[in-house]
């Protein structure tokens, strides 16, 4: 009798042990993980029913799975890169590369603006071997520069005091004004966001805040009085302010929708309205075929809600959420503050545009260029953004906390 | 021991929590977590709204956009008269459409494509570059028509540029113009077409435009931005439902006769305003004709009216359209009102006689009747008519007669109560918008009621007295005017059919006959005599009335409504003129012989057979020495055989009637013969002269032997009536055309002419 007990006990807490060992161990967080994968392989599905439309347009381009191979080819590429950093790299040892990262994604947004290609009003593709946006370098750049600097005892004293606007400020503030000069009004917003959020949980201190407000102060006062005073300096198109404004103009001016960005955004309507709760059915979606302009882009949310219905999007908002909910998890399971403040960026960097992206497709808020993170049809933006991915991961591998 | 050991494991398992090294960032990662979460929420919510209560909404904007359709026209149905005749018909058209979302796109590519097409179809199409070029610019539509209504070769020139320049964004497809074969005929029965009129001008055309509009068809496509149709929707096209036909109730033949007497009429009496005159058939209140005037051609219904002096007309100015509503396009017989005058003396009579108040041989006296301070006096200046019968009464229209009849006799309630049963307060229910309602007094006195008693004071439409006297004629019965007989589709089948509705039986057949016994006698030996038609037993009764303008000249409007054949009314005529302004203003000489023309025309038309009465015969008796015409010129000599009762026949005519010399004249001057002999004039030296073979008359009578000799041109000289027992000029004898014929009759058949 009592060996049998005995033998009992002994198994019982072997077992716990295990499981112990297991939630424990260096394991990547699973839900995270999860997620992004249900996320690349929904986004994966829609850009092949979004480009078959496209492919239909561009009768010159060989065939419908042009872009569908371009995608999956990126999208495995990627994961293998996310894997590779989240099994075998270590985001310490990547931190170091901070600081020479950032140097570069500068220099890269400096080229953009020389040799860059136009596309719609902005030269926002640069093209050196591969064609890709320096500014999704750079905001992946800014993370860790951001996180380097909070994170370097030392060196996260004087940032968190006044010397920080000298030490993360300024160099954050000139690649805004380059990615601005493209224009790419969207990103300088995301990246204020990613600044503003990192500066907040690096703890910066009070005193920097107030500098801070009184500095836009006298931006904006400057502004007002330039306007003034030399009224010709806004009135070239190309000119951020007045872009904005235009925009922000056309958002709110309900009778002009059959101009070209109202009709945009009203062809996005059409296409989420027509869903309905079940939707037409993969691939039955009419809005794509040129109604809606990139349809496998920055509108792909809407193609995906003509064609999987209301149903489709609460499950894709719900890994987002889920995704959202877990890298905050690991920021705050994080085995250290670099690795804390790294997925606290990496998190709300994609959380920010997910949330950019459906509210300019449901005409939440103004139009702009923004595409939807890890669904979006995109080459090497997908791979960048893996790797960052691959990043947190490796940051939730390297904690203990419940992966469940 | 190892028991709290293991508890205290397996707690810390799930109780587990790293070191905190990030003191104070805790709470903040998650309350910037819920913040996200929050708004995630939030915009899910927003998907929701769209996709689910919005959705619908939606889902109908994209199909629209998505499927574009371009409508086909559908064939306007036909308008026929009774008789098949076409007075309304639809010819093939082309519409030519653009899409401008595709020039647009194709111009975005192929820059300069806008102007190409702006130019291309202004070249071909009468339209302006620039109103082209501004469509193409419109952002709001998926197409905009060019031009509709235009020519099918038009239409096959732009189709055939489209296909030469490989346009795209343009189309042809098929439409239909209306077409009014018979141009100004029945234009205020008929109507026009067009949406700013629709409804108001009241014919055929908008009345009818349920059943005549039928139901355009459609050319949908499922379209990309670039207006290309996409790979897995086909083009459906939904054929047009053609507009079924309408059958209307008139006559073609007959409503011209009705026009060209209404216009002559006009003419000849000067009648400022105008007239009106409804054909109706009594037993189902048919309408065979109605004419106003002035009228207007439907195929240019914008024309300037030709009494209207305006060098800027463009008649699509609101004013412009208002001055044709008020002028040409205005149906006079349903539209306006007027004072019916002694026509309406009828209405009082049929009331007397119904209700046993008075019978056609009741002594009533002329006298002037005074009441409330109102004295009625006879229309006749120079003394009153004195006693006489009921039925003197009314062949002299005899005002006091009447006015006494209703209020002493008739009284108040019962005059009104028949008033509303002739359906004079109710809108007669015709199928034609527009019809005006009529003015009675609303709380009629004695001398209300006495001035109404001969139809002064109030105001009825034209259409309503013809009804009321249709129900005179048909035993009693007031019947809808009808003016459509049917609606049929293309294939013929009856969709709709108008028959004879019944309102109410106002008055007995035997007051019916009794009052057309009464009102023959207007017109066999009274006002009404200018209404007079050998053969049909015409009956009726003039009207004179004034209206309340102030001009000096025509501000009577003279009427006549008749009825005939007495016996077996076939016919109601109803005759208005409008401020006639050449001689004196009188129903009885000015309306009732337009009456008399149409009855003698349109009986004659109907092959309605004559029956001669002893009248009839006793007119034909009167003789007339014919004048010596020889050395006047034509006109002087038509004026003179015509104030004698002749007419004449211009055998050689050519060359003007003011300057034509008359050089022989057959019968001879002084030749006593009957008064509506025809004299055959020459005006040549030394005439070829026509001649004609004698026919055999005995045995004819003397109505018999009158048609056939003046069909034949031929004179007659007779002394009675009855059957022709001898002729003075033997069978078979050629004679010259005019020739008078002596026949000697024997009465010895009385019953002949019944």
């Amino acid at each position: 009798m009592d060996d049998s007990q005995e033998k009992i006990k002994k198994k019982s807490i072997q077992i716990a042990e295990k499981f112990r060992q297991t939630i424990r161990s260096e394991q990547m967080d699973f839900w995270l993980l999860l997620s992004i994968i249900l996320l690349v392989g929904m986004g994966t599905m829609m850009v092949f029913s979004a480009s078959s439309a496209a492919a239909y347009r561009l009768s010159t381009s060989s065939s419908a799975y042009t872009i569908l191979t371009k995608q999956i080819l990126f999208a495995v590429g990627g994961t293998i890169i996310m894997l590779i950093i989240a099994n075998w790299g270590d985001y310490k040892l990547l931190s170091r590369f901070s600081i020479p990262l950032y140097v570069v994604s500068i220099i890269l947004l400096i080229l953009v603006l020389l040799i860059g290609s136009v596309y719609n009003n902005a030269k926002r593709w640069l093209n050196i071997g591969v064609e890709f946006q320096p500014s999704e370098v750079f905001k992946i750049a800014l993370i860790f520069f951001l996180a380097y600097v909070f994170s370097r005892p030392g060196l996260a004293f004087k940032a968190q005091r006044l010397m920080g606007l000298v030490i993360y400020f300024v160099p954050a503030v000139l690649g805004l004004l380059l990615i601005a000069a493209q224009p790419h009004m969207s990103c300088v917003v995301i990246c204020l966001f990613v600044l503003g959020v990192m500066m907040i949980m690096g703890k910066v201190r009070m005193p920097t805040y107030i500098a801070l407000i009184i500095l836009a102060g006298l931006f904006v006062l400057g502004l007002i009085l330039i306007t003034k005073y030399f009224p010709n300096v806004f009135d070239s198109d190309k000119f951020s302010l007045t872009y904005i404004v235009d925009r922000i103009k056309l958002f709110f001016d309900k009778e002009s929708s059959g101009e070209v960005d109202n009709y945009q955004i009203e062809q996005s309507l059409y296409a989420i309205g027509s869903g309905g709760l079940f939707g037409r059915g993969f691939g039955q979606g009419v809005q794509k075929y040129m109604y809606l302009p990139e349809p496998y882009n920055d509108f792909i949310f809407s193609i995906l809600a003509e064609e999987l219905g209301f149903v489709g999007v609460t499950i894709v908002i719900c890994l987002f959420a889920l995704f959202i909910f877990r890298g905050y998890k690991i920021a705050v399971n994080a085995p250290d503050r670099l690795g804390s403040l790294l997925a606290t960026g990496i998190t709300s960097l994609i959380a920010i545009q997910v949330i950019m992206n459906l509210a300019v497709v449901s005409k939440s808020m103004p139009v702009t260029g923004i595409s939807l993170p890890l669904f979006s049809y995109g080459g090497t933006s997908l791979v960048i953004l893996m790797a960052a991915m691959g990043v947190l991961l490796n940051i939730s591998k390297q904690s203990h906390y419940n992966k469940f | 021991m190892e028991k709290k050991e293991l508890k205290r494991k397996i707690k810390e398992t799930f109780t587990y929590k790293s070191e905190d090294v990030h003191p104070g960032t805790r709470w903040k990662t998650y309350l910037l977590c819920i913040i996200l979460l929050t708004v995630l929420c939030a915009l899910l919510v927003r998907f929701a709204y769209l996709q689910i209560i919005k959705g619908e909404e939606y889902q109908e904007k994209a199909y629209q956009q998505q499927n574009s359709w371009r409508t086909i026209s559908a064939d306007r149905g036909t308008i026929t008269d009774r008789n098949g005749n076409v007075l309304a018909v639809s010819i093939a058209a082309n519409i030519v459409t653009i899409d401008p979302y595709v020039i647009r796109n194709t111009d975005k590519n192929n820059p300069g494509y806008k102007e190409k097409v702006a130019g291309g179809l202004s070249s071909i199409l009468d339209v302006e570059y620039d109103e082209i070029l501004e469509m193409i610019s419109a952002k709001k539509s998926r197409y905009k028509v060019v031009a509709e209504k235009v020519d099918i070769s038009v239409g096959d020139e732009v189709e055939k540029w489209i296909k030469d320049k490989k346009i795209k964004g343009v189309y042809v497809d098929e439409d239909s113009v209306r077409y009014y074969p018979n141009g100004r005929l029945a234009s205020h029965l008929i109507g026009i077409t067009g949406k700013d009129d629709q409804g108001l001008l009241g014919g055929i055309e908008s009345t009818f435009d349920k059943y005549l509009s039928g139901t355009p068809g459609r050319i949908i496509t499922a379209v990309d931005v670039y207006g290309n149709e996409l790979p897995y929707d086909e083009v459906t096209r939904l054929d047009p439902v053609n507009g079924y036909d309408v059958v209307m109730t008139i006559d073609a033949t007959i409503q011209k006769m009705v026009e060209e007497e209404l216009k002559n009429a006009i003419d000849t009496y000067g009648a400022q305003r105008g007239g009106t005159i409804v054909v109706m058939k009594p037993e189902t209140a048919e309408i065979l004709a109605m004419a106003s005037y002035p009228d207007y051609d439907l195929n240019d219904p914008y024309a300037k009216p030709d009494s209207i002096q305006d060098d800027n007309w463009n008649g699509h100015t609101t004013q412009d359209v208002q001055t044709l509503y008020a002028t040409v396009w205005r149906n006079k017989a349903l539209v306006d009102t007027y004072e019916p005058g002694s026509t309406f003396k009828s209405i009082t009579s049929a009331i007397g006689l119904e209700e046993n108040l008075i019978t056609a041989t009741s002594p009533v006296s002329d006298a002037p009747y005074s009441l409330a301070g109102w004295t009625i006096h006879c229309w006749r200046k120079n003394g009153d008519h004195g006693n006489e019968t009921f039925e003197e009464a009314v062949k002299n229209s005899c005002n006091p007669v009447f006015s006494k009849l209703a209020v002493e006799k008739i009284g108040i309630p019962c005059y009104y109560r028949y008033i509303k049963a002739f359906g004079f307060n109710d809108k007669t229910g015709i199928e034609l918008e527009g019809e005006a309602g009529s003015i009675f007094h609303s709380n009629p006195t004695d001398i209300d009621l006495a001035v109404t008693a001969f139809g002064q004071r109030i105001q009825i439409t034209p259409i309503q007295l013809a009804t009321a006297y249709c129900a005179i004629a048909n035993g009693g019965y007031l019947r809808t005017p009808l003016i459509v007989k049917e609606v049929v589709n293309s294939d013929g089948l009856v969709i709709k059919k108008y028959n004879e509705n019944t309102v109410r039986q106002v008055i007995s057949g035997s007051t019916s006959k009794t009052l057309l016994s009464i009102l023959e006698q207007v017109v066999a030996d009274g006002t009404g005599s200018n209404a007079y038609v050998a053969g049909y037993r015409v009956t009726g009764k003039t009207g004179t009335s004034e209206t309340l303008t102030t001009d000096t000249d025509g501000r009577y409007i003279v009427s006549f409504c008749g009825i005939a054949p007495a016996d077996n009314p076939e016919l109601v005529i109803l005759v208005v003129l409008d401020h006639p302004t050449v001689g004196s203003a009188s129903g009885g000489r000015q309306a009732a012989p337009v009456a008399g023309n149409l009855f003698d025309k349109i009986l004659t038309y109907m092959e309605v057979e004559r029956r001669y009465t002893d009248l009839d015969d006793e007119n034909m008796m009167v003789k007339s020495y014919v004048p010596k015409i020889v050395g006047m010129t034509v006109k002087d000599a038509a004026d003179l055989l015509g104030k004698k009762g002749f007419s004449f026949t211009l055998a050689d005519a050519d060359g003007d009637y003011d300057t034509t010399i008359v050089t022989e004249q057959i019968p001879a001057p002084n030749t006593y013969i009957n008064s509506n002999s025809k004299v055959i004039i020459y005006t040549k030296e030394n005439p070829v002269k026509f001649t004609v073979t004698v026919p055999k008359l005995i045995g004819m009578t003397l109505q018999e032997a009158n048609d056939l000799l003046s069909e034949l041109g031929l004179n007659m000289k007779a002394d009675n009536i009855g059957v022709v027992i001898s002729q003075s000029i033997e069978p078979g004898t050629k004679v010259e055309k005019g020739s008078v014929i002596t026949i000697t009759l024997e009465n010895n058949d009385t019953e002949a002419f019944g």
